[in-house]
C-alpha cells in the first residue's frame, strides 16, 4: 500500500432562516439591491456595537440537536483578524475555543441501502462577510463590494475527517441538507447559497498511517461541485505522489467552468488569525429551557406530528396524513401555520396550491421560491380580509414564478387592491342589482346573505376588491351599521 | 517570565499583519509603547485567577429578530472613498485571504 487513501473533511456553512442579521436588525434576506440592507454595527463603523439575534441561537441550537452534538452552556464569541475588502471591520466574529456545540453525528444513507454514521467535531455561530464582484481580469474599475450579506448569521459544521471518497462527501452534504431544511434551520436554496462547503483533503497510508499535508479546497456550493471537485484534487494528489513531489499544505480554489482547483493561497499558522474573545460580546449562555423547547421538537416524530397536527392544530386526520408524508411538507405547512395563525387555512393552501408548484419542480422543496413565511404573511392578509383569496392565489403563483415579493406580485397584477371610491362604489351597486335576492335576504335579517353579495363584488372586481372594504360599504347599502 | 515579551522577528509579523509599513522612527517609537501593554497584560496573567471569587459572568443579552431600519444605500455610501451604481468600489483585488 502507499498514499493513496484519500481523507476527506468538510467545513459547511449553514445560513440560518431568520428575518434579521446575526448582531443587528438589517435584513438577512436574498435579492435586495446592493448595499440596501446595512446600517452602521455591519458596516463596521465606530461606536456601534453588536447584539446578538436569539432566534440564529435558537436555530442553532435546533440544529446542534438535530445532529447530536453536546451544547455548551457558556459558548464564547472571538475575533478572527485578517484584512479583506469584503469583511468591513477588519475581523470576524465567529467562535474559536468555545464553540456553541461538539462531537455528534449524521447518519448518511448508502447507495446499497443501510446507512453509515458521520462523525461530526464541532459547530459554531458566525457572522457571513460581504460580497466582491471582481471586474474581469484586465478591466479597469477595481471591485465592487455589497455589504448586503455581511453579518448574515451562519452556523459552521465541522466534520470529523472520516469522510473516504467524494461521493461519501456529497451524499452527506445531501443528508445535511435534507436534515437541516426538516428542523427549519434553513431555507436551503442552494442557489441563494444557503449551504456552502469548503473541504480538506489529503492522502493516507493505512499500513503506516503516513499522511500527506491536508489541502483546503473552497467554493463547493452545489453537490454536484463538490464531487467534481473533490475527484480532481483526490487524483491531482495521486498524481502528485505518483511522481515524487511534495502535496504542499494550501489553500485551493475550485473552478466550476474548467473542473479544476488551483492554488489560493498558501495556509496561514493559526496564530496569523490572531483569534481573542470579543470584548463587546458577553459569553454566549444557552438555558435549559430554551434547549427543552428544542429537545421537544426534535423528538417528534412523523406519527407524533400528525397527532400534534390533529389536536393541537385541529386539523382532519386526512390533512394531518397528508402533511406528514415528509418532511419537508410538515415543515413548511408548520412555519405557515405559525405566522398566518389559522392551521386550517394554511394546510387547505399547502395541499393544494404549494404541493402543486412543489410537484411542478419533480419534488424539488428547494426550488419552490416562496418562503413559509411569506404565503402565511399572505393568509394572514387574506384572514384580515385585506386580500381576495383569488387575489392571493393568482399573487402566490406569481411569486413561486418569478420569486418577487409578495407587495411587488400584487402590483404586478393589476394594480393596488381596490378598498374604497367610486370603483368600489360602482362594483357594490353592481352586486346588488345582480343579487336582488340576496339584497333582500340581508334587508330582512339574514346576515349570511351578505358572503352572496361580497363574492360578488370579488368576482366582478377579477379578485382586486379588498372583501372587508367590500362588506363595510354593502352593509352600509343596505342600511346596516358599516360594523357587525 | 523573562524573556522580551515582544522579539524583533515579533513585530516585524505584527507589522505585516497589520499591513503597516513603519518607518525606522516610528518602529523605534511604537514598539516600546507596544511592549508595555503587553507587559501589562502579563502583569495580570501572573495573578493567581484560580483563587479568587468567580464572579456571576454576565450572559450576551439576545435581541429578538425583528428587522429596523438601517442605512440608506446613499448614507451607507455616504463614507466611502470611492463608490459607484449602489456598490463600495475598492481596487482590484482578486486574491486573498477569505473566511
Amino acid at each position: 500500500m502507499a498514499l493513496d487513501v484519500p481523507v476527506i473533511g468538510l467545513e459547511v456553512h449553514v445560513q440560518l432562516r431568520t428575518r434579521t442579521k446575526l448582531f443587528c436588525g438589517c435584513g438577512a434576506g436574498f435579492g435586495a439591491p446592493p448595499n440596501h440592507l446595512t446600517c452602521p454595527v455591519c458596516l463596521g463603523l465606530p461606536g456601534a456595537l453588536p447584539v446578538l439575534n436569539a432566534e440564529a441561537v435558537r436555530l442553532a441550537v435546533r440544529a446542534a440537536l438535530a445532529l447530536h452534538m453536546a451544547v455548551t452552556p457558556h459558548s464564547r464569541f472571538a475575533r478572527k483578524n485578517y484584512f479583506y475588502p469584503d469583511l468591513p471591520k477588519g475581523y470576524q466574529i465567529t467562535q474559536h475555543d468555545r464553540p456553541l456545540a461538539t462531537g455528534g453525528w449524521l447518519e448518511v444513507p448508502l447507495p446499497g441501502g443501510g446507512a453509515a454514521r458521520v462523525a461530526l467535531a464541532q459547530l459554531h455561530l458566525e457572522e457571513d462577510s460581504g460580497k466582491s464582484l471582481h471586474a474581469a481580469a484586465g478591466g479597469a474599475g477595481g471591485s465592487r463590494l455589497d455589504f448586503n450579506r455581511a453579518g448574515a448569521p451562519l452556523a459552521e459544521i465541522v466534520t470529523e475527517p472520516c469522510l473516504g471518497s467524494p461521493e461519501e462527501a456529497a451524499d452527506f452534504l445531501r443528508a445535511l441538507h435534507a436534515r437541516l431544511t426538516f428542523a427549519g434551520v434553513t431555507t436551503g436554496r442552494m442557489e441563494e447559497g444557503a449551504l456552502r462547503c469548503d473541504a480538506n483533503v489529503s492522502l493516507r497510508d493505512p499500513a503506516t498511517g503516513d499522511g500527506t499535508e491536508r489541502v483546503e479546497v473552497k467554493n463547493l456550493n452545489s453537490f454536484r461541485f463538490v464531487e467534481r471537485a473533490l475527484a480532481h484534487e483526490v487524483s491531482r494528489q495521486r498524481e502528485a505522489v505518483a511522481s515524487g513531489a511534495v502535496v504542499a499544505r494550501e489553500t485551493r480554489l475550485f473552478d466550476p467552468g474548467s473542473g479544476a482547483t488551483a492554488v489560493l493561497r498558501e495556509k496561514e499558522t493559526f496564530e496569523d488569525y490572531r483569534y481573542f474573545p470579543d470584548p463587546d460580546l458577553p459569553p454566549l449562555v444557552v438555558g435549559e429551557a430554551l434547549l427543552a423547547q428544542e429537545r421537544h421538537r426534535r423528538d417528534e416524530a412523523p406519527e407524533a406530528l400528525r397527532t400534534r397536527f390533529r389536536t393541537e392544530m385541529g386539523l382532519p386526520d386526512y390533512d394531518a396524513g397528508v402533511l406528514t408524508q415528509d418532511r419537508e411538507t410538515a415543515a413548511y405547512f408548520e412555519a405557515v401555520a405559525r405566522r398566518c395563525a389559522d392551521p386550517k387555512a394554511a394546510s387547505n393552501w399547502v395541499m393544494t396550491e404549494v404541493l402543486r408548484q412543489v410537484k411542478a419542480h419533480g419534488g424539488d422543496w428547494t426550488r419552490l421560491r416562496v418562503h413559509p413565511e411569506e404565503l402565511g404573511a399572505l393568509l394572514a392578509q387574506v384572514a384580515e380580509g385585506r386580500l381576495s383569496t383569488a387575489l392571493a392565489k393568482a399573487v402566490f403563483a406569481r411569486m413561486a414564478e418569478s420569486g418577487e415579493e409578495a407587495g411587488t406580485a400584487v402590483r404586478a397584477l393589476g394594480g393596488p387592491v381596490v378598498r374604497d371610491g367610486e370603483t368600489l362604489s360602482a362594483l357594490v351597486d353592481e352586486a346588488l342589482r345582480a343579487q336582488p335576492r340576496a339584497a333582500e335576504d340581508v334587508r330582512a335579517g339574514h346576515g349570511r346573505a351578505l358572503g352572496v353579495l361580497v363574492g360578488e363584488v370579488l368576482r366582478r372586481s377579477g379578485g382586486r376588491a379588498e372583501p372587508r372594504a367590500a362588506r363595510r360599504l354593502l352593509r352600509v347599502r343596505l342600511g346596516l351599521d358599516a360594523e357587525e | 517570565m523573562d524573556e522580551p515579551v515582544l522579539s524583533v522577528a515579533g513585530f516585524a509579523a505584527l507589522q505585516r499583519l497589520a499591513r503597516l509599513r513603519l518607518s525606522a522612527e516610528e518602529a523605534a517609537r511604537l514598539r516600546p509603547q507596544l511592549e508595555a501593554i503587553l507587559g501589562y497584560v502579563r502583569r495580570l496573567e501572573a495573578l493567581d485567577a484560580e483563587s479568587a471569587e468567580a464572579g456571576e459572568e454576565a450572559a450576551a443579552p439576545l435581541r429578538p429578530d425583528e428587522p429596523r431600519p438601517g442605512l440608506s444605500p446613499g448614507e451607507a455610501l455616504a463614507a466611502a472613498p470611492d463608490a459607484s451604481e449602489g456598490f463600495f468600489r475598492v481596487p482590484r483585488v482578486l486574491k486573498g485571504p477569505g473566511a
